[in-house]
């Protein structure tokens, strides 16, 4: 089968999609069964009302004066069994297609978890890969040392891109003073007031996602020649010949994760993980992208 | 259909056209990789948990409507 990538952009914007997905899905399912669960509430709350109005007709014939009383209360009695037992009938009804919600339910949860990161990681991982021999081919000077690592083809004049290997993200170099964190050493308690896309209010959850993916596929790959050669203005000069503002620029995204703002953890001795001091919109963002571990300064007292 | 339900259909048909487009431009290896091991069961298991929200929202209703 020949290799043919006619749009790099088109798979940026499906791993993005991919990612906006994932969260979606999840606050959609968790709404699912929360609307079911408030309906079989009332369904159970008929029931009751409907055993307790059984009880009320019977208690009235034990205490019914004459015959017709009797009767009048034998056919209300009638009335009230044949509501309940309709409402059991659509209860078990309701139980067997709640049953069968619940395992499809399982399932996608379990899809969401671990199937659609990994996915995540395999798309990002051929992005990145593809970026890094775009950029070789486009600025040599910049990715001088990439060009002596990349074993195969670099793009075609045709716009395919071939691509040989998958390139890890956490080979990248950083610049002095960063390391790369794997996300499994770090404390996931801060990270659950940033469940929903709803909770990224200083700078949007989409645009983190593709801050992060910039991050990967055009800083990290220059950076790699010489991480302290490059710095902001480096940066805001590539965003100046591209015509970028800084706000969608390449400077701002360097800033935030190597200047002032960037991801500080701390791990106290005797912890197994890594406490979060700041950047945990951009942690929650590297692990909805599949990213393995994310760049930051440490204070580790662990060791 | 309740609200939850069409939240994820509509998070559903936003990503399937993403991929409707992104398919055609893409044939590699992984681009077969990541269809059958991740579109596809995401497809199925989408489109499975949809239906059968959707069976149990119907009978929901039907038997709240049914008090009577």
């Amino acid at each position: 089968m020949q290799a043919k990538i006619l749009s790099l952009d088109r798979l940026d914007d499906l791993a993005t999609a991919l990612a906006i997905f994932s969260t979606q899905a999840a606050e959609a399912v968790a709404a699912i069964r929360a609307e079911l669960l408030r309906q079989q509430a009332e369904l159970d709350r008929q029931e009751e009302d409907a055993q307790v109005e059984v009880s009320n007709r019977i208690e009235a014939f034990q205490y019914a004066a004459d015959d017709d009383e009797r009767e009048s209360c034998v056919y209300f009695l009638a009335e009230a069994q044949e509501r309940l037992s309709r409402i059991r009938g659509w209860q078990a009804r309701v139980r067997e297609e709640h049953s069968a919600f619940l395992v499809h339910a399982i399932q996608f949860a379990r899809l969401l978890d671990q199937t659609l990161p990994k996915s995540q990681e395999l798309l990002n991982a051929r992005i990145g890969d593809l970026r890094t021999y775009g950029a070789v081919q486009v600025e040599p000077g910049v990715g001088a040392a990439a060009t002596e690592s990349a074993s195969g083809p670099v793009p075609q004049p045709s716009g395919e891109v071939f691509s040989p290997r998958l390139t890890k993200l956490t080979e990248h170099r950083l610049p002095e003073g960063f390391v790369w964190v794997p996300l499994a050493e770090i404390d996931e308690a801060k990270l659950a007031g940033v469940a929903s896309q709803d909770d990224y209010r200083k700078v949007p959850y989409t645009t983190m996602v593709t801050g992060l993916r910039r991050l990967a596929a055009e800083i990290l790959p220059r950076i790699n020649t010489n991480p302290d050669a490059l710095d902001r203005d480096a940066f805001r000069h590539l965003d100046e010949t591209a015509r970028e503002s800084y706000e969608d620029g390449l400077q701002r995204i360097y800033e935030a994760f190597f200047c002032e703002d960037f991801v500080y953890l701390e791990r106290q001795r005797g912890q197994e993980k890594f406490e979060i001091t700041n950047g945990r919109h951009r942690i929650r963002v590297a692990q909805d992208l599949g990213w393995e571990a994310i760049p930051a300064r440490v204070k580790d007292l662990r060791s | 259909m309740n609200e939850g339900s069409r939240r994820l259909a509509a998070a559903w048909s936003a990503l399937a056209s993403r991929w409707l487009e992104v398919r055609s431009h893409w044939q590699d290896a992984v681009a077969l990789e990541f269809e059958s091991h991740c579109w596809n069961e995401l497809q199925q298991q989408t489109q499975d948990l949809l239906r059968a929200a959707e069976r149990l929202d119907e009978i929901l209703s039907q038997a709240l409507r049914s008090k009577e």
